[in-house]
C-alpha cells in the first residue's frame, strides 16, 4: 500500500528557550491551574450559598479532609491502572471484600488482628494478579475483565459474610475480641490530632506521596507512562509490560484494602455492600484530576486535587441539604465538564 | 487473525461473564440466608370452612369473587401439604436480610402447625432490591405450579399490583408485607409510612416534654429519600411535628432531604456537613438505618444534649447511640414479624377460613428497653 | 450493464497540483490513461501516487489542475460513481454480507432489504463468488473480498479501475486470477490503472507505465523500453548520486566478528522460508523487496519482532548474545516508535534502566539530561531544549531520535525498517551518516529497504527477497549507479507475484 507523502514540518510555534522548570510548570500548569480555578469557583459558590461561618471553617475543612481521604487513597491506586492505559472497575467490590475479610477473621473466627489485616492485603495481590493475568495473558479488555472480576468478589464477599454487619467491639454471642485490639485497629484511624485533623488524612498523605514519588520520580512510573502512551512503542523498546500491568493491578487492589481498613476502624463496623458507591467518585478523581483515559497521562497531586474538588462539592451539597436530584445533577455535570475538558486539552496539545 | 482472535475474545468474554453470572446466582431456589424447604407434620385433618365460604370461595374488597385454586383446594381436602412461598427482596442488604430470614423461619413452625405446609424463602442476592429479579423468580415458581400460597415483599407501592393481581385471579392467595401495596392481596402488613411518621412525631414530642427539651429547628434525611416509604416517614413526621409544634421550622422538606447514601462513611461525611452548615439544628431523621452515624456526628462536633437523631430500625450504632443520649428512639418495624406473617396468614387462611388483619405495629426502642432489644438483635443479626 | 458513450476518450488529466503545506504532492502532474489498455503507475515512495489515487477517489481534491473522462470535465470529488478503487486491503462493510455490499448505496427506496437482481447475479457469477453471496465480508477470503470490491464497481457502472497494490497478499494463482480480471476489464473498454511496486508484474500486464518522482509523470515507457530493467532504472534515475570522496568503507574481509547468523530460518506464518544470511561486524546490508515478499518480515524476525523457526545467532564481543538484548528495533511507522506523550529527552533515555536509576528505582533526572544532550549533540537534531514535546521535531529529526533511542544500548544488530521514510533530504544524509559511524564502532546495521537509492546510498551489500526466498548478495560498490544497481535488483526479484498458496513448499520456479 503506498504510504503518504513526505513528512511535512507539523504547524507548532517554535520552542521557546528555557530550562526544565518552565516547560514542567507549563504542562502541569495547563491542567491544574484549570483545577484550581474549578475549586476556588466552587468555594466560592458554597460560601456564598451557605449561613455565615458554617462552610469555611477549620471544622468544615477538616470534615472534608476525612472525606476525601478514602476516595483519594482508592483513586491513587486507581491512577496507577490509567497511567499504564487499562481500566479497573472492581476496586469498589474490593474494599467491600478486604472490610469483611478483616472483619470476619478477626470476629468470626478469631484470628488476631494482626493476622486478619495481611488477609485483606493477600486478597488484594490476589485480585490484582487475576485482573492482569486476564488482561496481559488472555489478552482481553481490561473493562470487561474488572467488571466480571468485581461480581466475582463480590458474590465472595456474600459469601464470607453471610451477609452479617459485624461489630468487634460487639462480637456474636461465643466470640470474644481482645479488647487492646480494639483499641489498637480503632486509633488506626481515629487519633486526636492538632486542629481536629482527621488520622485518615495523615494516612492519605502517606500514600500520596509514595505514588507520587513513583509516578513522578521513579523508573517505574516513566515506564508506566511509556507503557501506557504507546503500547506499540513499549512493546519494540522491549519494556516489562506483563510485569508492570500486574503490579498496577495489584497496587490498585492493595489501596483498595487500605481504605477499607481505615474506614473499618473508623467507622468500628463493616457491613458486605460497603464500597460499591465509591466507583463513580474514584473515577470521577482520577479523570478530573488529569489522568487521560486512553493512558500514559496521569499525576499524584491531579488526583488528589480531583478528590479534593468532589469532596468540597460533596460536602457543599450536604451542608445546603440540596436533596437528591441537584446532588446527582450536580455530580454528573462536574464529571461530564470534566471530561470534556480532558479531551480539549488533549486537542489543544495536538 | 482477526477472526481467529475475535473467536477466542468472544469464547473468553462469554466464559468470563457465564462465571461471573454464576457467582450472583438468581435464586430460584433457597438463597444461602433461608432455611431449606421442609416437610410439614402430616394433619390429615379436612380443612374445615370458615365464614363467607372462605377459603374456597368468597367475595374481595373490589367485588371481585375469589374461588381457590383446585389444586390447593384438592390438597386441602386430601390433607395434603400445600406449598407456601415467601418472595422478599434482596439475600445481600446488611441488617435487613438476616432479620427476614429469621422472621421467616420464626413463624414457619407456627404455621405448620395450623396448615400442613413446605415453606421456601426466595428472594436475589443483589445489594440492592431488584424488582424485576424479583418478579421473576415469582414467576418461574408460578408457572411451574409450585406456589400454593405466597407472601411477598413489596419493594414498590404499585411495582408488585399487576403479578399480585394475576396470582389472586387464578385463585392462588396472596398476602403482601413490607411496604404499603395496592394490589388485590388479602392483606398488606406493613406500615404505613406516613403514620409511621406521625407516630415518630409523637415520640419526639414526649421526649420533649419529658426530658424538659424545647425543640424548634427540625431536619429530615435518608440513604436514598426519594424512595415512596421514605417520603411517607418525612411528611408524615413534618405534619406531625408541625400540628403538635407550631411554630417549629424544618430546615429542609421531603424534597430537599439530605442525601446520605448507604455507606457508613459516607453518610457520616453528609451529616457532619450538614450539621456544620446548620448549626441550629436540633432534631434530625433518618428514615433508615444512619441514625448511627448521625449520632456520631453530632457527638463529634460536640453538639451532645444540643442535638439529637432518630432512625429506623435496629443496629449496634443505633443502639449504643440511645445508650449515650445522642439518638431519642430506633423505631423497629419489626422485620421478623413482617417476615413471619406470611406463614401464619396462609395457615390460618387455608385451615381456618381467617382473613389475618394487618397488625404490624412500630416497636420504639429508647432507652428505657434498650438493653432487651440489643440481646434480641445480636442472637438474630450477630451470627 | 453499461452503455457505451459515443466518444471514449480515457482519462485525461492536466496541470495536477496539490500541496499539504509547505510539500508539493503533486506539482503540475500530466498523464493520460487511454480505454481499453491498463495503464502501470510506478514511483518511489513519497512521489506522489497515493496523492494521486486519493485525488482520483474522491477523497481529497486537488489544488490545481484539469481532469478530464471521455471528453467531459470530471470533478471526482463529487463525482464519485465513475471511479473505482481495488484496494489492497478492501474497504467494504465487514459485517454485511457479501451481496449486501453489492447493493449498499444502490438499495433504491423500498423499506425492505431487497434480494439481488437478476444483473447482479449474474454479475457475481461472472467474477465466481456466487456462492459466497450471503456470507459475511469478513468470513470470505481476501481474493474473495477483493473481487466483491470490483463487483460493486461494475454494479455502479464505474468507468475507471484503479488498482491500488492489489496482490500483495493474494497468492500465485490468485494473483494470476486478478490480473486476468484486469485484463478483461480493460479489454471491455474501462479505463485501467494498476499502481504497483512490483516492476516484474508491470512489466508483464501493462500496455504502458507512467513513471512518478518528485510529484510529476517524468517518464511513460512502451514498446521496447517497457522492460523489467527499464522500469527500475527509470525509477531511480537521478536519485542517488555517490560524492566523490565518499569512502563507502567494507570490511568484507574474514577477520571481522560475525554480528548475526541465520541458517535455516523459516517464518512462523509462511512468509520467508529457510534463510541463510551472515553479517558481519562493521557491515550495513539492505534487505529489499516489495510489500509481501517476505523482506519486512525477515527484517523483523531478526530483532525478534516475527516469530521464526531455525538457527539465530547474535554474537557479542564475548560470546553469544540473546536478541532480545543484542538487537534493536526501529519500526518503518514512527507512531509505533516513539511516544508522543514524552519529551525528547525522555523518549531517548526510554530504553535504559540502570544507567538512569539510583538504588531504589529513583530516576537520575541529571543523567537523563546529560545523556540526551549527547544524543542530541552526536544526532544533530534540531531541539534547541530536550524537554519540548517530541511532537514538536520535524519528520526528519523525529526519525534521528527514534534510532538515538535505538542506539543507546549499544546493540551488536540495530535493525532499521525503511529508516528514511518521510524524511527530508538532509535528514535522511544525517542518518546514513549515523548508521556508518554505529557500524564501524563494532556493530552491525540491517535495513528493509523498499527503494533502490536509499541501498546504494547507505549499504555496503544488498540482498533481494522475492517469494520469500533470499537472493545472493549484491556488493554496491561494484554498480557504478544507481542505474545499475537498480537493474541488478530486478534482475534478482523472480518474476511472478505472490506468496506460496501454503505453508507447504511446492517446488517453485521461476516464471519466466
Amino acid at each position: 500500500m503506498t504510504d503518504s507523502t513526505g513528512g511535512a514540518a507539523p504547524a507548532v510555534a517554535p520552542p521557546r528557550p528555557g530550562g526544565d522548570w518552565s516547560s514542567r510548570i507549563r504542562a502541569a500548569g495547563l491542567r491544574i491551574g484549570g483545577l484550581v480555578i474549578a475549586i476556588l469557583i466552587v468555594v466560592i459558590i458554597f460560601t456564598v450559598l451557605s449561613k455565615p461561618n458554617t462552610f469555611l471553617t477549620i471544622t468544615n475543612a477538616v470534615g472534608i479532609m476525612r472525606s476525601m481521604s478514602t476516595i483519594a487513597i482508592v483513586a491513587l491506586g486507581l491512577t496507577l491502572v490509567i497511567v499504564v492505559g487499562e481500566i479497573d472497575l472492581s476496586f469498589g467490590y474490593m474494599y467491600g471484600l478486604a472490610s469483611i475479610l478483616i472483619g470476619v477473621a478477626w470476629v468470626v473466627w478469631g484470628w488476631p488482628i494482626w493476622f486478619a489485616i495481611p488477609l485483606a492485603f493477600v486478597a488484594a495481590i490476589g485480585l490484582g494478579s487475576i485482573n492482569a493475568f486476564l488482561v496481559t495473558v488472555l489478552k482481553i479488555p481490561s473493562f470487561i475483565v474488572t467488571l466480571g472480576t468485581g461480581q466475582l468478589v463480590f458474590g465472595t464477599t456474600l459469601l464470607v459474610s453471610n451477609t452479617a454487619t459485624l461489630n468487634p467491639a460487639y462480637p456474636p454471642p461465643g466470640k470474644t475480641v481482645p479488647q487492646e485490639q480494639v483499641d489498637w485497629f480503632f486509633g488506626l484511624s481515629n487519633q486526636d490530632l492538632p486542629l481536629g485533623i482527621p488520622m485518615q488524612a495523615i494516612w492519605m498523605l502517606g500514600v500520596a506521596v509514595v505514588i507520587g514519588f513513583i509516578l513522578s520520580r521513579s523508573l517505574f512510573g516513566f515506564r508506566l507512562k511509556a507503557i501506557g502512551g504507546n503500547p506499540a512503542a513499549a512493546e519494540l523498546a522491549r519494556l516489562p509490560i506483563t510485569k508492570y500491568k500486574f503490579a498496577a493491578f495489584i497496587i490498585s487492589a492493595s489501596l483498595a484494602s487500605l481504605a477499607a481498613m481505615l474506614d473499618f476502624a473508623f467507622i468500628g463496623s463493616v457491613q458486605p455492600n460497603a464500597g460499591v458507591s465509591l466507583t463513580f467518585p474514584v473515577f470521577a478523581a482520577v479523570i478530573i484530576g488529569g489522568a487521560s483515559l486512553s493512558g500514559g497521562r496521569g499525576s499524584a497531586i491531579g488526583t488528589l486535587s480531583g478528590a479534593l474538588l468532589l469532596a468540597i462539592i460533596a460536602n457543599g451539597l450536604a451542608l445546603l441539604s440540596a436533596g437528591s436530584y441537584l446532588s446527582n445533577f450536580v455530580s454528573g455535570a462536574v464529571t461530564i465538564a470534566a471530561v470534556v475538558l480532558d479531551r480539549f486539552t488533549q486537542s489543544l496539545r495536538k | 487473525m482477526r477472526i481467529r482472535s475475535r473467536g477466542a475474545l468472544t469464547l473468553l468474554t462469554a466464559g468470563t461473564l457465564l462465571v461471573a453470572a454464576c457467582s450472583t446466582p438468581a435464586a430460584t431456589t433457597a438463597p444461602t440466608e433461608a432455611p431449606p424447604a421442609t416437610t410439614a407434620p402430616v394433619d390429615s385433618a379436612a380443612p374445615s370452612v370458615g365464614a363467607e365460604g372462605w377459603p374456597l370461595t368468597g367475595t374481595l374488597e373490589d367485588g371481585s369473587t375469589f374461588t381457590l385454586h383446585e389444586r390447593v383446594a384438592a390438597k386441602l381436602a386430601a390433607g395434603e401439604p400445600i406449598n407456601y412461598v415467601f418472595s422478599y427482596g434482596s439475600t445481600a442488604i446488611p441488617l435487613f436480610s438476616p432479620q427476614y430470614a429469621a422472621g421467616f423461619a420464626r413463624t414457619l413452625p407456627e404455621g405448620q402447625a395450623i396448615q400442613p405446609m413446605n415453606g421456601q424463602a426466595i428472594a436475589p442476592s443483589s445489594a440492592v432490591q431488584d424488582i424485576n429479579e424479583q418478579i421473576a423468580q415469582i414467576d418461574a415458581l408460578f408457572k411451574a405450579d409450585q406456589i400454593d400460597c405466597l407472601s411477598v415483599q413489596s419493594t414498590g407501592t404499585d411495582a408488585f399490583t399487576k403479578i399480585v393481581n394475576d396470582i389472586m385471579e387464578t385463585g392462588i392467595p396472596v398476602f403482601t408485607v413490607g411496604v404499603e401495596s395496592n394490589g388485590n392481596e388479602f392483606t398488606n402488613f406493613t406500615q404505613i409510612s406516613n403514620n409511621e411518621g406521625r407516630q415518630a412525631a409523637e415520640i419526639i414530642v414526649k421526649y420533649m416534654t419529658d426530658n424538659n427539651l424545647d425543640f424548634k429547628n427540625f431536619a429530615v434525611s435518608g440513604g436514598d429519600p426519594t424512595q415512596n416509604w421514605a417520603q411517607g416517614r418525612m411528611q408524615g413526621f413534618i405534619d406531625g411535628i408541625m400540628e403538635a409544634i407550631p411554630d417549629a421550622t424544618f430546615v429542609n422538606d421531603a424534597s430537599t432531604a439530605l442525601v446520605t447514601t448507604y455507606d457508613p462513611a459516607g453518610t457520616y461525611d453528609a451529616y457532619k456537613a450538614f450539621i456544620q452548615g446548620n448549626p441550629e439544628v436540633q432534631v434530625i431523621e433518618n428514615v433508615d438505618i444512619g441514625g448511627e452515624h448521625a449520632a456520631r456526628a453530632i457527638a463529634d462536633s460536640g453538639n451532645t444534649g444540643k442535638m439529637y437523631a432518630f432512625g429506623w430500625n435496629v443496629s449496634i450504632g443505633q443502639l449504643d447511640a440511645i445508650e449515650a443520649g445522642t439518638q431519642i428512639v430506633a423505631l423497629d418495624q419489626q422485620w421478623g414479624d413482617q417476615a413471619g406473617f406470611g406463614a401464619l396468614g396462609c395457615a390460618e387462611f387455608l385451615a381456618n377460613g381467617t382473613i389475618l388483619p394487618n397488625s404490624n405495629v412500630l416497636k420504639p426502642i429508647t432507652t428505657e428497653n434498650v438493653v432487651e432489644a440489643r440481646e434480641e438483635f445480636m442472637a438474630i443479626a450477630g451470627g | 450493464m453499461s452503455v457505451s458513450p459515443p466518444a471514449r476518450s480515457g482519462l485525461r488529466i492536466r496541470g495536477l497540483r496539490k500541496w499539504y503545506g509547505d510539500t508539493r504532492a503533486l506539482d503540475g502532474l500530466d498523464l493520460d490513461a487511454l480505454p481499453g489498455e491498463i495503464l502501470g503507475v510506478a514511483g518511489p515512495n513519497g512521489a506522489g501516487k497515493s496523492t494521486l489515487i486519493k485525488i482520483l477517489a474522491g477523497e481529497t481534491t486537488a489544488d490545481g489542475g484539469t481532469i478530464e473522462l471521455d471528453g467531459t470535465a470530471w470533478d471526482t470529488a463529487t463525482d464519485r460513481d465513475r471511479v473505482a478503487v481495488v484496494h489492497q486491503e478492501p474497504q467494504l462493510f465487514p459485517n454485511l454480507t457479501v451481496a449486501q455490499n453489492l447493493m449498499v448505496g444502490r438499495e433504491g427506496t423500498r423499506v425492505m432489504v431487497r434480494r439481488l437482481d437478476a444483473a447482479e447475479r449474474s454479475l457475481l457469477t461472472d467474477l465466481a463468488i456466487l456462492e459466497y453471496a450471503d456470507r459475511p465480508i469478513d468470513t470470505v477470503p481476501l481474493a474473495i473480498a477483493q473481487r466483491v470490491e470490483i463487483g460493486r464497481a461494475l454494479a455502479r457502472d464505474a468507468r475507471v479501475f484503479l488498482f491500488d497494490e492489489p496482490n500483495s497478499a493474494l497468492t500465485q494463482e490468485e494473483s494470476v486470477d486478478l490480473f486476468r480480471r484486469m485484463h478483461l476489464l480493460a479489454g471491455a473498454g474501462n479505463v485501467v490503472i494498476l499502481v504497483s511496486h512490483r516492476i516484474a508484474e508491470l512489466a508483464e500486464h501493462t500496455d504502458r507505465v507512467a513513471l512518478i518522482l518528485d510529484g510529476l509523470c517524468t517518464a511513460t515507457l512502451d514498446g521496447e523500453a517497457l522492460t523489467q530493467e527499464g522500469i527500475a532504472a527509470g525509477l531511480v534515475t537521478g536519485q542517488a548520486v555517490r560524492e566523490p570522496g565518499e569512502q563507502v568503507v567494507v570490511h568484507l574481509g574474514e577477520d571481522a566478528a560475525t554480528a548475526l547468523r541465520l541458517r535455516d530460518w523459516t517464518h512462523v506464518g509462511g512468509e520467508f522460508q529457510a534463510i541463510d544470511l551472515h553479517v558481519r561486524t562493521g557491515e550495513i546490508v539492505a534487505i529489499v523487496g516489495v510489500e509481501g515478499s517476505g523482506a519486512r518480515e525477515l527484517v523483523r524476525s531478526i530483532a525478534g519482532f516475527e516469530r521464526g523457526n531455525g538457527h539465530i545467532q547474535i554474537a557479542g564481543p564475548t560470546g553469544g548474545t540473546s536478541v532480545a538484548d543484542g538487537t534493536s528495533l526501529v519500526s518503518a511507522d514512527r507512531q509505533t516508535s516513539l511516544f508522543s506523550n514524552m519529551s525528547i529527552g525522555d523518549n531517548m533515555v526510554v530504553r535504559l534502566h540502570g544507567e538512569i536509576t539510583r538504588a531504589g528505582g529513583a530516576l537520575r533526572f541529571g543523567r537523563m539530561l546529560e545523556i540526551a544532550h549527547e544524543l542530541r549533540d552526536r544526532f544533530r537534531v534540531k531541539a534547541d531544549s530536550v524537554h519540548l514535546p517530541i511532537r514538536s521535531l520535524s519528520g526528519g529529526n523525529q526519525q534521528k531520535v527514534a534510532i538515538a533511542a535505538a542506539i543507546v544500548r549499544r546493540p551488536e544488530v540495530l535493525v532499521l525498517e525503511e529508516p528514511t521514510r518521510g524524511v527530508d533530504i538532509g535528514s535522511k544524509r544525517e542518518i546514513y551518516r549515523l548508521m556508518r559511524e554505529y557500524a564501524s564502532q563494532g556493530h552491525a546495521v540491517i535495513i528493509y529497504c523498499t527503494e533502490v537509492p536509499e541501498v546504494f546510498e547507505a549499504a555496503d551489500l544488498a540482498y533481494v527477497v522475492s517469494d520469500g526466498r533470499l537472493s545472493a548478495p549484491l556488493l554496491v560498490m561494484n554498480h557504478p549507479d544507481v542505474e545499475d544497481l537498480a537493474r541488478a535488483v530486478t534482475r534478482l526479484e523472480r518474476h511472478g507475484s505472490g506468496r506460496p498458496a501454503a505453508a507447504i513448499q511446492a517446488a517453485a520456479s521461476p516464471s519466466e
